[in-house]
Formats: C-alpha cells, sequence, structure tokens
C-alpha cells in the first residue's frame, strides 16, 4: 500500500498535473500594492499572494527559496517592471519552473505598460547612485497612474481567462469610479498645502508629490541608495532653514535616526509615509495606502 | 619587511576610505540639477526602446584584486589582480536561458594568469513536472559554496576542510537535472548531475576518459518565520581518482539566517556549516577516509558592514600519520554600494601545506554592467 502511494505520488508529479482545487486563477505579484489592485480587479476569481510585504525595501528583496513554490503554480505574475525588482524577481521566475508566467507569456503582466514615466535619464551611470535607466519606477503611488496600473492587470486576467471579461470589467469600471472620488477627498485634504516644499529620505516619492502638489527640496540620500552622511544632513538642515520646510517625509524600512537629526536641528517635524498596502496593519488595500498617506501629512502638519 | 607589509594594507585602506569620502562632495551640486531637469514627464510606453538586454546579454565585469602579508611563506608579501570574471547572461528565446561566465585566474604559487571558462550553461526554463535542465560546464550543487562565484564569498580563501577536496570548486561539462518537489509545507529541490569529469580537482580524475562524475543534492528550505529561514541540505559525490580507482564524498550543510525583512538591508545573522566525509581509493592500497569541516558565523552589524569569523577543522591521512589540520579566520566587510565592497581577512593557519602560520588579505572587489541577484 505504500509503495502504492508513492507511485501514485511520483506519477502525479511527473505527469505535471496541478491541483488547483479552489478552481481560481492564482496569481503572485511582487508588490502588495499590485495584490491589493489584483484582488479588486480579479474579485473572486483570483486567488492572489504577494512576494513583498508592504513594509520591506522593493528593491532589496530577498529571493528566497519559498517563494519559488508559489510562482511554480501560479497561473499569473504581476511586476512592477523598470528594473525596480532586477535584483530579485529574475532569479525566483527563472527557477519557477513555470513557463506560464515567464516574460512574454500570457502570464506575465507589467504593470508599468503604457505609463508615462518621470525622471527618465538620458544617460546614465552608477556615479548618480541607484538610477533606473527606464525612469523612476515608483509610479504606483500616484493614484491615477493606480488606474493604468489595474487596466494592465485587467487586461492579464483577460488573457488567462476571457470568459469571464464582464465581470473584470466590472469591477475594473469600479475601481477606477472608486480612485475617481476618493481622490477628490485627498486632494481636497492637502489642498492647503499645495507646492509645500518638503525633504524626503529616497528618491521614491517624485509621483506622489507631482499628483498632491507638494514640491520635493532634496533628499537625505546624497544619491540614490547611498545612506546619509553628515555633510549632507548639513546641506539639508540649511536648506529646511531656508525654505521654511516643515516636513521630513521617510519610508517605512529606512531608519529615522537621521531624519531625527534634522528634525531636532530645524523644528522640522517626521513623518513615516507609507509606500506600499500593508506597511501599517490599517492599511489593507489600495484606497487604505492613500488615505493613510494623506492623514499622516495633514495631522503632522496641524498646529 | 612586517611593517612595509603592513604600511601597503593601511595605505590601501586609507585611500579607499578617502575616496568614499568625496562622495559628499559630488553630492552638493549635481542630484538637484539632475533630478530637476529630468523632473520633466516623458511617455516612454513600456520602455522597450530604451532596453540595453534585448539584443544584447546582459553584460557585467566582476574584479577581485588582493594582497597580503603572510610572514611564513617565501612569498610573504604581494599584491595581485587575483580574478576578472566577465559575465555573458540573456534569455535565448523563450524555452531557454543561457549564462556564460569567463575568468582570467592569478595563480598565487606560479604567478602566472590563466584564462578559461568558469560556467557556460543553457537552463531550461518550461519543462513539464517542475523540472529544469541544465547543461554545459557547471558546478555541481553539491554544499552551499561550491555554486556561489568567489567573489560574493563573505572569506577570501576557502575553507581547508574544503579546499583540499574541491581546491576553489568543483566543475565540470555536463547535465544537471533538477526537480522542485512538489509539496507545499518547505521548499524541497533535488538535483541530480552527470559529468565528464573533473575540470581542476585534487581528488577527482580530470581526464574525461576516466569516466563520469555523478552528484546529487537534496536541497531543504524552511521559513520558520518572516525573519528566519533554515536550510539543510545533503550531498553525494562519486566518480574516479587519478589512482584509477574511485572517490566518494558525501555532505551535510546547514544554514540558520535571521534577517528582518523590514530593515534587510541593515542588520542580519547567518550561520552556516558544512561536514564532509571523503572515501578516496588507492588502487591496491586501499582508500584514505578523510573527515572535514566548517562552520561560519556572518554578522551583518549595520547598513555597510559584516563581520565573519570561520573555523575549519579537518581529519586527514598524509603518509601513515593521521593529521588534524585547521584554520581560525576572522573578517570584516565593508560595502560601499551593491557594486563594490573591501574586505579584510585575518586568519591562522595549522598544517596546510605552505600556509601554516598567520596571514592578513585584503580584497577589493568592484562589479560594471548589470549582475543579477545571487542565492539567497
Amino acid at each position: 500500500m505504500k509503495h502504492k502511494n508513492i507511485l501514485l505520488f511520483l506519477l502525479i508529479s511527473i505527469s505535471g498535473i496541478r491541483a488547483n482545487a479552489s478552481g481560481k486563477i492564482k496569481v503572485v505579484t511582487t508588490l502588495t500594492d499590485l495584490k491589493s489592485i489584483t484582488e479588486i480587479i480579479g474579485g473572486d476569481l483570483v486567488e492572489v499572494s504577494s512576494i513583498a510585504t508592504g513594509y520591506q525595501n522593493p528593491h532589496f528583496v530577498d529571493p528566497k527559496p519559498s517563494y519559488i513554490i508559489k510562482l511554480s503554480k501560479a497561473d499569473m505574475f504581476v511586476t512592477i517592471g523598470l528594473d525596480l525588482e532586477n535584483g530579485w524577481s529574475p532569479s525566483l521566475l527563472n527557477s519557477s519552473r513555470n513557463a506560464r508566467i515567464q516574460k512574454g507569456a500570457p502570464g506575465y503582466v507589467d504593470a508599468s505598460e503604457n505609463i508615462s514615466l518621470l525622471q527618465v535619464p538620458n544617460s546614465i551611470s552608477r556615479q548618480q547612485g541607484d538610477i533606473h535607466i527606464f525612469g523612476n519606477p515608483h509610479y504606483w503611488l500616484d493614484p491615477m497612474r493606480g488606474k493604468l496600473i489595474a487596466r494592465n492587470i485587467y487586461n492579464g486576467l483577460l488573457r488567462i481567462s476571457p470568459e469571464n471579461k464582464n465581470y473584470f470589467a466590472k469591477n475594473l469600471a469600479a475601481f477606477i469610479a472608486k480612485i475617481d472620488r476618493q481622490d477628490k477627498i485627498w486632494k481636497n485634504a492637502l489642498a492647503p498645502y499645495d507646492g509645500m516644499k518638503v525633504i524626503v529620505y529616497h528618491n521614491e516619492w517624485v509621483y506622489f508629490e507631482k499628483h498632491f502638489g507638494l514640491k520635493v527640496v532634496d533628499f537625505l540620500e546624497p544619491k540614490p541608495g547611498i545612506p546619509p552622511t553628515p555633510s549632507q544632513l548639513v546641506k539639508v538642515i540649511n536648506e529646511v532653514k531656508a525654505n521654511n520646510i516643515k516636513l521630513i517625509i521617510t519610508s517605512p524600512y529606512f531608519p529615522t535616526k537621521s531624519a531625527d537629526v534634522v528634525a531636532r536641528q530645524t523644528g522640522a517635524k517626521v513623518v513615516v509615509l507609507a509606500t506600499s498596502v500593508g506597511a501599517e496593519d490599517e492599511i489593507k488595500d489600495y484606497f487604505d495606502l492613500f488615505d493613510y498617506d494623506v492623514h499622516q501629512i495633514v495631522n503632522h502638519l496641524k498646529p | 619587511m612586517k611593517a612595509i607589509g603592513i604600511s601597503i594594507l593601511i595605505m590601501l585602506i586609507t585611500t579607499a576610505t578617502k575616496t568614499y569620502s568625496q562622495t559628499d562632495s559630488f553630492s552638493q551640486d549635481s542630484l538637484l540639477q539632475v533630478i530637476s531637469s529630468e523632473m520633466n514627464e516623458v511617455s516612454s510606453g513600456n520602455g522597450a526602446g530604451r532596453s540595453l538586454s534585448i539584443s544584447n546579454p546582459r553584460i557585467s565585469v566582476i574584479g577581485d584584486l588582493q594582497t597580503w602579508y603572510q610572514p611564513n611563506k617565501q612569498h610573504s608579501l604581494g599584491a595581485a589582480l587575483n580574478e576578472m570574471e566577465f559575465a555573458f547572461q540573456s534569455a535565448v528565446d523563450p524555452y531557454a536561458r543561457a549564462d556564460v561566465f569567463f575568468t582570467v585566474e592569478h595563480n598565487a604559487e606560479t604567478g602566472e594568469n590563466s584564462a578559461g571558462i568558469e560556467e557556460a550553461y543553457v537552463t531550461t526554463l518550461s519543462l513539464p513536472a517542475q523540472l529544469q535542465l541544465r547543461a554545459g560546464r557547471i558546478k555541481p550543487a553539491f554544499g552551499r559554496i561550491n555554486t556561489p562565484h568567489s567573489h560574493t564569498n563573505h572569506f577570501l580563501d576557502y575553507p581547508g576542510s574544503w579546499s583540499q577536496l574541491f581546491d576553489q570548486g568543483l566543475a565540470g561539462d555536463g547535465f544537471s537535472l533538477s526537480w522542485l518537489i512538489p509539496q507545499t509545507l518547505f521548499y524541497q529541490e533535488l538535483t541530480a548531475e552527470v559529468m565528464n569529469g573533473a575540470i581542476e580537482s585534487p581528488v577527482f580524475s580530470t581526464q574525461p576518459q576516466q569516466g563520469l562524475l555523478y552528484s546529487a543534492h537534496l536541497k531543504n528550505f524552511f521559513e520558520l518565520n518572516e525573519n528566519m529561514t533554515l536550510e539543510i541540505g545533503l550531498s553525494a559525490l562519486s566518480g574516479q581518482n587519478d589512482s584509477s580507482d574511485n572517490s566518494h564524498i558525501l555532505g551535510g550543510d546547514l544554514t540558520l539566517k535571521w534577517k528582518p525583512l523590514q530593515m534587510n538591508t541593515y542588520k542580519s545573522i547567518s550561520w552556516q556549516s558544512e561536514v564532509y566525509l571523503a572515501s578516496l581509493g588507492q588502487g591496491s592500497i586501499g582508500s584514505a577516509q578523510s573527515l572535514g569541516m566548517y562552520s561560519m558565523l556572518s554578522w551583518q552589524f549595520a547598513k555597510r558592514w559584516i563581520a565573519t569569523g570561520r573555523y575549519d577543522y579537518s581529519n586527514v591521512i598524509k603518509g601513515n600519520a593521521l593529521k588534524h589540520p585547521w584554520t581560525a579566520a576572522l573578517l570584516f566587510g565593508w560595502y560601499a554600494t551593491e557594486f563594490q565592497k573591501l574586505e579584510i581577512e585575518s586568519s591562522w593557519n595549522n598544517q596546510y601545506s605552505g600556509q601554516n602560520g598567520p596571514g592578513v588579505k585584503l580584497r577589493w572587489i568592484f562589479v560594471i554592467g548589470s549582475h543579477g541577484a545571487h542565492q539567497y
């Protein structure tokens, strides 16, 4: 009996039969923001997991072999693209042994497709730090571009499951409508601070800044990816004083030590904004992400 | 002579440190200008036109410069361009990718440089049943330190227990078939390899006509929680040696890592240990048995700093006597970025041929071009 079970196990494995008891489309995303949007567009028809959590640096996710298990069974893979995940997702995809989600396959979704990009360099050198050749990849922090991400995911789901086009289309329309409704609320909340100058830790807020009318004056990092140095902090302190800057924005995966130094010297406030869904327990989906960040900014600027 | 050696090491470190302190001054006027000038929105579609990798493979060059002071060696003080690696990596088509690594290596004993293919293989992307086939010049998946290239190691010299069996690593021309075992409790991968002998090896024949070299590895990877992982591996190698007899080696490896997700670029601890049991046939004389092990603890205590302590021990027969060689090493690594690091290693070797006594080595690794992730 024992030998029969082992034989059956081997036969199932070698024949490549995939057990999908739920009957749902299995989707793996690189970031939680993509997971959230996929869940909204795919609704009950998808089962989504994210490789990165919402509170880790998306540039530096460790490619743990355990992620390969999920990728090996996935029907669809969604990536931010633009080399954001270049240090970890290609090696995981190569090891996944899953032809359905390789680049160019129907299950591969590059969420950046047809999205207009900022800070696209004319030339590139690592002397500039971690500059991305395609442009700044943190585009999901603009809710308008979030609508385009949703459309790209919708297109991916259509390729996998065209029979459910109406269902996905209805969810996409609802998502876009809700983004437009919420965006008015978010913009109204930040309207009193239009054009406000801020300091940020890393160059990842350009899309958020442009959409919500902030003005990034400088970064705590002297160059993208290079940790803050004393002379850079002196430079920033002078800029904060000269421009009467009230806010220093940092992210959950950076230490606040440098920002605190500047704050102590200038009286500016440090706010840790969420860069992804799940950065805090209360940020359950893509809408919560902007709710949280907008409220954090407003609360920190209250007299 | 000792004073001169130490002076050179200090000079190199000081020069390197000065170089990095200049990072600040570069930033004063350039960053804002760059960001401002590039703030204008550019609609680039999916950026396909900008990709350098569409028609060309991803190319990288990795340099490994070393200087050393080993007072008990004949060539006690020296410096060398230890290795240059040239990597070309790309998808071949929707079904396979290819990775080619050329190296130019410096031989510390002879002072000569030699060029060669370190690895060159094609890997399938779409075999059924969670199989993956690799063919070409490969490094068999034996233990934890054979497959990574030397510039990624948290040590400069390989453990003595390893190098007496594999020198700088085992490679051969052949095939590797790996199977992702279909269970969801933990990651489990079984790899089987067959090679046409070894390229260079102290214990296996390098002559293809001497027969095939077989290798197997079972990798078990557990996520204990989101910050801690455990990997346990079992390995086996078997093939002919230059005594027209067989060598058999069994290996076990264990790696425990703590790396907090949220601050994974700032702190981590890794404990890695391996044990090797070798039986080296010697024809009519019989066979020589040896037991070797190493244990290594790495502590990343700041974003740019890693300290590593390592001890290795072997139990080998040399002539008619049983020897117990060992090495203890302490290394500090400073990472400027993910593309450049400086490491200084102080070690004490006991009874390894030509390497007895203390030694200090400094290594400077740099990477230009595209270079992907390394194994976790």
